[in-house]
């Protein structure tokens, strides 16, 4: 189905998106967090996006011919030789980094978590720009799904050739 | 009589695309379930041997592994001849142990959604061929 | 005005090479020839839009727009030549009612 690969690429956005704001709201969850499993207070999280050649795969799909019908493919130069190959990239989550500087100290000698001087360690996180990471996670998740809304519209609109 | 060649796999490919439309919905509706993992039917495999063998004739082309001895084993059968069950758990598992991703869910639903549209539109279009070859003579004057 | 002087004797003598070519050359088609060659066509579409339907079912199409072409234009011409077919066999039957 070389034809669906829009909606694997769009779907695939989705997926990377979902990840970014699952992550900014652990972020924000734990902006007062002092205590954790692996010891110190809490370290800002964020993702890393990573593209994926997509166009590599879908090419092997159309040379691979295990199909019946003679596909007339609209980018094949015949004259000049070359077939270009279009560059279909989509996005996955490559790692989930944690961020190592250092935490912020407050004053607090009442604190169960207070070192030897009183000082207790915050997690590093400004929750304003975690909100405006946010904002941008859910437009961006917004503008994939207009996007596969408009593949469904293609692939329905050459449906309504045969009715 | 059949209609035309690919009427048959039509079809069938019809009924395999609607039980994938019911496991998928069962997938969503299940997004919240401990330990659940998102089933789905894979019958591509299958409907494109059906159909090199009505095309081109030739079934397919297996090596059998020789046995010359009674108590040589078979391997076990990699295609067995139609559709078959999959866990498709694409990526770890949350912590209540439930692996269904809901874009991933939505994605395969709405590819679903569309070949079986375009199947059914196929499919009109095939009778109409047939039926206005049995109507056309009655307009001979 | 010379130059369109030289331009319209160049096409009436063209028009007047075309004319006399035609009937030197002597073999034209016939109509048989054409009716069979006109018939292996729809079978050549009914055979193609049989190939993007087993496609459609295995989901090995590649786009779903050429496979809807493939499949309309199978439908349009079998409904053309069934009506040249109609039209054929009325003009015969006209024929067999001339009185002699």
């Amino acid at each position: 189905m070389s034809f669906l690969s829009s909606y694997d690429i769009s779907g695939y956005g989705l997926s990377a998106q979902r990840v970014r704001v699952n992550t900014i709201s652990s972020n924000i969850a734990n902006a007062q967090t002092t205590r954790t499993d692996e010891g110190g207070p809490y370290r800002r999280r964020s993702v890393v996006f990573k593209a994926i050649d997509f166009g590599k795969q879908l090419n092997n799909n159309i040379e691979k011919n295990n199909n019946l019908l003679e596909y007339s493919d609209p980018l094949d130069e015949q004259d000049f030789g070359k077939k270009p190959k279009p560059a279909i990239m989509s996005v996955i989550v490559n790692k989930i980094v944690r961020d190592d500087r250092e935490p912020k100290m407050k004053f607090e000698p009442g604190h169960p978590d207070a070192n030897a001087q009183g000082y207790v360690a915050y997690p590093n996180i400004n929750p304003v720009v975690e909100m405006a990471d946010l904002i941008e996670a859910t437009r961006a998740y917004q503008a994939n799904v207009a996007s596969f809304q408009s593949s469904k519209n293609l692939a329905n609109s050459a449906i309504d050739i045969l009715r | 009589m059949e209609i035309s060649k690919a009427h048959g796999l039509m079809k069938s490919a019809l009924d395999y695309r609607a039980m994938r439309q019911d496991l998928i919905s069962s997938n969503i509706s299940n997004a919240d379930t401990p330990f659940y993992r998102p089933k789905d039917v894979n019958f591509e495999n299958h409907l494109t041997a059906k159909a090199q063998e009505v095309f081109h004739a030739q079934k397919e082309q297996k090596l059998e592994l020789a046995t010359t001895h009674g108590s040589h084993i078979q391997p076990k059968e990699e295609y067995s001849g139609r559709g078959t069950l999959f866990f498709r758990d694409g990526h770890a598992a949350r912590n209540d142990g439930n692996s269904v991703d809901l874009d991933v869910e939505t994605t395969e639903m709405a590819k679903n959604q569309t070949m079986f549209n375009a199947l059914v539109a196929a499919l009109k279009k095939d009778g109409a061929i047939f039926r206005s070859v049995i109507s056309a003579s009655e307009k001979v004057q | 005005m010379a130059d369109l002087t030289n331009v319209s004797a160049l096409s009436t003598q063209d028009l007047l090479k075309s004319k006399s070519s035609t009937p030197a050359q002597g073999k034209g088609k016939d109509f048989g020839e054409i009716l069979k060659s006109s018939l292996n066509e729809v079978n050549e579409m009914q055979k193609t839009s049989e190939k993007a339907m087993g496609d459609i079912a295995t989901g090995q199409v590649k786009d779903l727009h050429q496979a809807a072409i493939a499949i309309d234009k199978a439908e349009m011409s079998m409904k053309l030549m069934l009506e040249v077919r109609n039209k054929a066999i009325s003009a015969y039957k006209e024929i067999l009612r001339t009185q002699m």
